[in-house]
């Protein structure tokens, strides 16, 4: 990740769910900056800016150029919280970054070659779909890239298979022998059959946690049944 | 069907209105794609389970179902023509209670215009407004 984007943001002064639903009804989302050299400072951002800023090639681990009071900032996007159903930014943090010093960044992961795989039947089921690197914040990538060519079933791709996709001087901030993808055998005619079938109804009763049996209970509920039929 | 195999207690307090939004699981995270509740309500067992098989019959062997909401609440019931009183009736099923923005069922291993059929379908099993939604892209 060679680009920064600029983010024009603004201070701001009222704190709390009152004054930052105000800002949002506006169209701006509350964020605060913290971090390398900058002392935590609460500001709002443009909701659209920050959207088109966050939906670029290089996905939310986008380098951005702050300007506040007069200097220039590095910063990357966190913890970016948005609205359960209509998806929309409501709060993000602005860590603030020196380009010198390693930062962990969650990577996606981009399968390539999806179409060489190994003609068995074999489903590709992938387990990891972002890797946690270490890297310095201008030579983070957009994107690993994984190879599948030519797996076959029971094949894996691990984490350590995607070390050539690294920048230099990047480093894993996960366990390399994590595995990323695998190759699965089709499910059988009788395993799909019985997938198809609606499970029965349970007729046994969950077990009740610090009693010997459910007998007891079940025989005093008919005993209450009973008692209500009279 | 899913059901609990221990609990503390056998009948519980009936669950309130649901009032607000969820607040866990409101993005596709093991799969590519998702089922998401836009309203609330209680989803029984016999539902979640009916939905599962309809969209397994639909994507056939290709992808993988994941159901991500568990019935944990039970609702108990009184005997037909039966008076008033005499205590809490007896469980008669179970239910997952669901708020909007919670994604219920994953799917992966298909193409996107088989997930959303599949989905489709499997929203008419259910009595929540559901949406299709996609895993986003990248990390933090």
């Amino acid at each position: 990740m060679s680009n920064q984007i600029k983010l024009t943001t603004e201070p701001r002064d009222k704190q709390g769910k009152g004054a930052s639903g105000r800002l949002r009804r506006e169209g701006r989302v509350p964020a605060i900056i913290y971090g390398y050299q900058v002392e935590p400072t609460t500001v709002s951002v443009d909701a659209l800016e920050l959207y088109h800023t966050l939906h670029t090639e290089a996905g939310r681990n986008v380098l951005l150029r702050l300007d506040i009071n007069g200097d220039t900032h590095l910063a990357v996007a966190r913890d970016l919280q948005t609205h359960p159903v209509r998806g929309d930014y409501v709060h993000v943090d602005l860590l603030a970054v020196n380009k010198d010093v390693p930062i962990t960044v969650e990577v996606p992961v981009h399968l390539t070659e999806e179409d060489d795989v190994a003609d068995d039947g074999g489903v590709l089921n992938q387990i990891l779909y972002t890797v946690p690197i270490l890297v310095r914040p201008l030579d983070t990538p957009n994107s690993l890239e994984l190879s599948v060519e030519g797996m076959e079933i029971g094949d894996v791709r691990r984490v350590e298979d995607l070390r050539d996709a690294l920048p230099a001087g990047a480093e894993f901030d996960i366990d390399p022998e994590r595995t990323v993808i695998t190759m699965n055998a089709p499910i059988s005619e009788e395993e799909l059959e019985a997938l198809e079938e609606s499970a029965g109804i349970e007729e046994d009763e969950p077990e009740v946690i610090g009693e010997e049996s459910g007998e007891a209970q079940a025989s005093t509920d008919a005993d209450t049944q009973a008692s209500d039929e009279d | 069907m899913l059901a609990p195999k221990r609990v503390k207690h056998r009948k519980q307090h009936r669950p309130r209105p649901l009032k607000g939004l969820s607040k866990g699981h409101t993005q596709v995270y093991v799969g590519d794609y998702g089922l998401m509740a836009t309203s609330p309500g209680w989803i029984t067992a016999r539902q979640i389970e009916s939905a599962r098989v309809t969209i397994t019959r639909a994507i056939k062997r290709g992808g993988k179902v994941r159901i991500t909401i568990f019935p944990d609440r039970s609702i108990t019931k009184k005997p037909l023509e039966t008076r008033m009183g005499s205590g809490k009736g007896s469980p008669e099923h179970w239910v997952a209670a669901v708020k909007p923005g919670r994604i219920m069922f994953e799917l992966s291993g298909v193409d996107e215009e088989l997930a959303r059929e599949a989905m489709r379908k499997a929203s008419h099993k259910l009595p929540v407004k559901t949406k299709f939604v996609m895993r986003e892209e990248g990390g933090e």
